[in-house]
């Protein structure tokens, strides 16, 4: 941009912009606040605050569906995610070292399920069970998974790869390393920030993942996003809430730490 | 070309190199062939885009050629991959682990090798105190000056005790005094390991400075192979001439025959006598070469040729004397400053000069 234009196109200037910012941010952010507020509110009616308590995160603790559930929630999400991490990492080496035709097309159709709709691939693989005659639970969720962390796993891994010199590898083959020691001894630990950003990714996608859980889960298959929607259906307890507080915090945690694993740490 | 093939480290025969194929192909290399000596510093010389890394990488095993053979102490090494070749590269940029120290990068060719622990350590040792970098073993890559990972490369190539050692024009990111000592330096190492040096630059000082012999390349071909002092005195090639120090390249037409070799005419002027190599026929055109350093100048009738003064430089240990030959030719000729006044020579005035016939060069295209 040069100097002439900086000015007008700088949107510091624009009038009604830090209004449109403030409003964007209170109704993205405002109903969270309260949310995790009214979690603390010690009084059952969801919308008058009367005193501080933990009383809800006491009984969302003690209620057995929601700790099956939460565990039901990490059990998929801890397949799921690694899963897709090894598959992820293979992918994306293999395709780094071959060049062959059509190869932007392939690495954009792995990256492409996380634009179609969620309700497609759902609908698709919930027909591809039943017409095996599958039952449906634990284990075609985490297939389903796995399915749909993949691509989210497959970015941050495929980015490291981008940024990664070639010669490396190269220097550790012209120095005696066989095809598969150069990839553990200096592929591998130059990609672990990109492979455990992308691990970390795929974790939340999954634990938050409601739609396909919906549709390919069964009996013994509730997660935590599923017990939400039942308990909501029969009236909002500050349970709810407190429940909703503490997977935000998990959230906010694991992107935190993906973002830190992720960041480019030869940059000064 | 050697002639005792017991001492041949390395062998090109008629290597070419096509990157790609059908209207893209490309000809990096074409039907090249060398053969480098065991304790040899030789030194691959030519400009950018000549094909320097290419043969390089070709003898690392990076690449196979399209056409030809590299053979190592006599044996072929096509069936070979990098990591069974006894060879060692030092890239361009380094390419040094950055997840590693100092120490861990010079040990990794020694443990991929399997060798004992103790053997790798007290290599690694030596390596560190043969590049000086032994305060700083447990340092980070990222922690460590350009010309400090210039030795940490170079180290890392040398603890294996490669038959080889290819250096990829390892001082070209260095500043000038930092290369001048890295040049000295290099030499030592190799005359210290008496490991066969394959060095490549694009700069001609410093392979005339570090080199038993040098190949100078152009286009995916090579010109010429020599010694420094053969590359600089006797090149063969219009292009060598160029390439390598200051020179004039003056068309010249063929005389008769002399006792010493062939009389050269420049224009109409004669008195110039080369030593001919073959047998060139009367009123040939041809090139020929003089170093500027090599022409004898004189006040005017003095010596047998003649032209017009037109620049003088002051050069501090030489001066520069630009001058015109009858024919219009410009000429150059550096006259060392061996006094404090030198001659009054003035742009303008007519001078006489001559030069032995053995510091001509009758070139080919
Ligand atoms: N992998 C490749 N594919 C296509 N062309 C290449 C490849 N590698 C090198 N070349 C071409 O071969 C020529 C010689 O390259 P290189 O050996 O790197 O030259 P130098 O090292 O002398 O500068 C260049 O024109 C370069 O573009
Ligand atoms: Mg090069």
């Amino acid at each position: 941009m040069s100097n002439g234009t900086k000015h007008v196109g700088n949107a510091r200037h624009w009038p009604g912009m830090l209004l449109a910012t403030a409003f964007f941010f209170a109704y993205v952010y405002l109903p969270i606040v309260i949310l995790i507020a009214l979690s603390f509110n010690e009084n059952r009616t969801v919308t008058v605050w009367t005193s501080f308590s933990f009383d809800w995160y006491k009984m969302a603790f003690q209620n057995r569906d929601i700790i099956n559930a939460a565990g039901n929630s990490l059990l998929i999400a801890t397949v799921a995610s690694t899963t897709a991490t090894v598959i992820a990492t293979l992918a994306a080496v293999r395709m780094s070292v071959d060049n062959f035709r059509g190869k932007t097309v392939f690495s954009g159709l792995i990256a492409l399920p996380i634009t179609v709709p969620e309700i497609v691939p759902a609908v698709a693989t919930l027909m591809f069970f039943a017409s095996l005659g599958v039952t449906l639970g634990l284990g075609t969720v985490i297939i389903a998974h796995i399915a749909f962390c993949i691509p989210f796993a497959y970015l941050p891994i495929r980015a490291r790869l981008e940024g990664m010199d070639p010669r490396l590898v190269e220097a550790a083959t012209d120095l005696y390393a066989s095809p598969v020691k150069a990839f553990f001894k200096v592929t591998l630990p130059l990609l672990l920030p990109g492979i455990l950003s992308g691990m970390v990714l795929a974790f939340i996608i999954s634990l938050d993942d409601f739609v396909t859980t919906f549709f390919l889960g069964g009996a013994g298959s509730t997660t935590l996003p599923i017990y939400i929607f039942g308990l909501v259906k029969t009236g909002v307890t500050p349970e709810v809430n407190a429940i909703s507080s503490l997977m935000l915090l998990l959230s906010i945690s694991l992107v935190s730490l993906s973002l830190f694993l992720g960041r480019d740490q030869s940059r000064k | 070309m050697r002639d005792n093939t017991d001492n041949i480290a390395i062998s090109v025969r008629g290597v070419s190199k096509i990157f790609d194929e059908g209207v893209n192909a490309f000809v990096a290399l074409d039907n090249v062939s060398l053969d480098i000596g065991s304790n040899e510093f030789f030194t691959l010389l030519g400009p950018s885009g000549c094909g320097k890394t290419t043969l390089l990488r070709l003898i690392a095993g990076f690449e196979q050629p399209s056409q030809g053979q590299i053979l190592l102490n006599g044996e072929n090494l096509e069936q070979l991959p990098p990591f069974k070749r006894p060879v060692n590269t030092v890239f361009q940029n380094y390419a040094l682990f950055p997840h590693m120290t100092i120490a861990q990068n010079i040990a990794f060719g020694l443990e991929m090798l399997g060798r004992p622990r103790q053997e790798i350590n007290s290599t690694v040792d030596e390596m560190l105190e043969l590049v000086q970098m032994k305060a700083l073993a447990d340092r980070r890559i990222t922690q460590i000056s350009g010309g400090q990972q210039q030795r940490v490369a170079l180290a890392r190539a040398l603890a294996p005790k490669p038959k080889v050692l290819l250096l990829d024009e390892p001082l070209s990111a260095l500043d000038l005094q930092l290369r001048k000592d890295m040049q000295i330096e290099l030499k030592r190492l190799q005359l210290e390991t008496g490991i066969t040096f394959i060095f490549v630059t694009h700069d001609q000082e410093e392979a005339l400075t570090m080199s038993d012999r040098i190949a100078v390349m152009q286009g995916g071909h090579i010109l010429q192979i020599g010694s420094p002092r053969d590359i600089y005195e006797h090149p063969q090639h219009r292009f060598v001439a160029g390439f390598i120090g200051e020179i004039n390249l003056l068309r010249a037409t063929t005389g008769k025959a002399t006792p010493e070799g062939l009389e050269l005419r420049l224009g109409e002027m004669r008195g110039l006598e080369a030593k001919a190599k073959k047998q060139v026929s009367s009123g040939a055109k041809l090139t020929l070469a003089i170093r500027p350093e090599r022409i004898l100048l004189a006040g005017q009738d003095k010596e047998p040729l003649t032209g017009k003064l037109t620049n003088v430089v002051y050069h501090g240990t030489d001066t520069l004397y630009h001058f015109d030959l009858p024919d219009g030719q410009a000429m150059r000729a550096r006259r060392q400053n061996s006094d404090k006044t030198g001659p009054e020579w003035k742009i303008g005035d007519t001078i006489s000069w001559s030069a032995k016939p053995d510091s001509i060069a009758v070139l080919e295209d």
